[in-house]
């Protein structure tokens, strides 16, 4: 003879804590059963699934209305998709183009420092300084720190298999120049090495990127410094330069005053 | 015959089938159009030095939202100024109000019938409102369909953490929308007895002062 069902308090109660499991459809077999059957006897837990069921479907059906596939919060925007797709297509650059480090060039006269020759002025600061800057400025979190790696020396070898290139970040020759950390940023889709420097006066940040193509066109001052063209340019506040170096092009986003960013950048072009 | 790798070219274009997923996410987790774009690159950056680490047959989607919420987390959290607001007993407060069916009718459904008044920018506006800890799992959960356990595994955490994120979270979100709803005049006048949450509106003001 069987009994009817008398749902205790202690069964409501655990409904009441498994009830959003059981209406995401998280239940099976026997824990199915014996909610449906809960609910089924007990007219306040039935209730209150039905409401809670009710409640959660207008939400999910507004959710999705609101930022579910093809409404505008729920599509990328297009450049963002080209610049992924074309973030995806130079990672599948052949194996010997990641491997071919840039050959420094070996011997160079010293740089002439102090001896700077504006030599073109061409319009404001470009997309990749705008990037630059605005990657700097926001001050992400370092991935590693000097400190936590073994010396600024190790920072190199902290990107190995991180970029399909080799990161050799200049030495810059200046007393005061402390290396505080790195981490693996972008600019725009080029993935990109990012070294903070801690200065006597002020920070500077330097970006890294692999440029084979030739796709950067640095504007702004144009300065020859010893064996390289370095542009200058203001952004936001901030004084970026940006040479080349074979196919590695660095840009360094500094709060420096343009004269000091000048005799820092140079002392990186000496003797290189 | 089964293949042990996914090519390249195949990789590239399932994950590209989840960046309007990931992205519509990214949004909401960071709430600022120019880091979510950020934040989907990284995550593409990443997914693509880690390629050999997905196994093939496995839930890429689910693998390429491991990768985002890390990111997120790792990243892009620590640089802004919200809290996370999880720090207390995640369950507290939750059942008080639950009492009879009545009260259970009103504090599930006390808007229900003007949701559908609200314009999506509301909805919006509520669901960022949600501390971030729930509205990852709100989104995981209501937007993208993922179970708990692959939330659990996207987020590192225990499913049960999962469950009671979930269960706040959604709390938080329909207290966020009744705000909203009184806040753009539709709704002038709570149920009896009903509190209606204007912190919400509250703190949305705040962020645009």
């Amino acid at each position: 003879m069987s009994a009817r069902i008398e749902p205790s308090p202690m069964d409501c109660a655990e409904l009441e804590r498994s009830l959003e499991a059981y209406l995401d459809g998280e239940f099976e077999g026997a824990d199915r059963a014996e909610t449906e059957a809960h609910i089924a006897a007990c007219a306040t837990c039935r209730a209150r699934a039905e409401a809670r069921s009710r409640a959660r479907d207008a939400v999910r059906v507004r959710l999705r209305e609101a930022m579910g596939a093809g409404t505008p919060a729920g599509r990328a925007p297009a450049a963002l998709r080209a610049r992924v797709e074309q973030q995806l297509a130079r990672q599948r650059r052949p194996l010997w183009r990641r491997i071919v480090a840039p050959v420094p060039l070996a011997t160079v006269a010293a740089c002439a420092a102090g001896v700077l020759v504006v030599l073109a002025t061409r319009g404001g600061p470009d997309m990749l300084m705008e990037e630059a800057v605005r990657g700097h400025n926001r001050d992400l979190p370092l991935e590693v720190t000097a400190a936590g790696v073994g010396g600024a020396e190790a920072i190199p070898g902290w990107f190995a298999g991180k970029l399909d290139f080799r990161p050799a970040p200049p030495r810059f020759r200046a007393s005061g120049v402390k290396v505080v950390g790195a981490r693996l940023s972008h600019l725009r889709e080029w993935p990109a090495a990012y070294i903070r420097y801690e200065l006597p006066r002020g920070n500077a940040g330097l970006f890294i990127v692999d440029d084979p193509d030739q796709r950067f066109h640095a504007t702004g001052r144009e300065v020859r410094m010893g064996p390289s063209i370095v542009r200058v340019a203001n952004s936001r506040g901030y004084n970026v330069a940006v040479w080349r170096q074979d196919e590695i092009v660095y840009s360094l986003v500094s709060d420096l005053d343009e004269a000091d960013l000048f005799g820092l950048v140079a002392t990186a072009q000496a003797g290189r | 015959m089964a293949r042990k790798t996914l090519s390249r070219v195949e990789f590239e274009a399932e994950a590209l089938k989840h960046l309007d997923a990931l992205y519509a996410s990214g949004l909401r987790f960071t709430r600022d159009a120019r880091d979510a774009e950020d934040l989907v690159q990284d995550t593409f950056l990443r997914a693509c030095r880690f390629i050999e680490k997905f196994e093939p047959g496995t839930n890429m989607k689910a693998w390429l939202f491991r990768i985002l919420t890390n990111t997120f987390i790792n990243k892009y959290r620590r640089s802004t100024r919200e809290r996370s607001l999880v720090d207390g007993p995640e369950r507290e407060q939750v059942t008080d109000q639950l009492h009879s069916p009545e009260a259970a009718e009103r504090a599930e459904n006390p808007e229900r019938a003007l949701l559908d008044r609200l314009v999506s920018e509301d909805v919006l506006a509520a669901i960022d409102a949600v501390p971030i800890d729930f509205r990852m799992v709100v989104i995981l959960s209501d937007i993208h369909d993922f179970s708990y356990k692959e939330i659990a595994e996207i987020l590192d955490v225990p499913v049960g953490t999962v469950m009671s994120r979930l269960y706040r979270g959604r709390r938080h979100l329909q207290r966020s929308l009744a705000g909203h709803a009184a806040a753009a005049g539709i709704l002038t006048e709570p149920p009896a007895g009903e509190k209606i949450d204007l912190d919400a509106y509250r703190r949305l003001r705040a962020r645009a002062d």
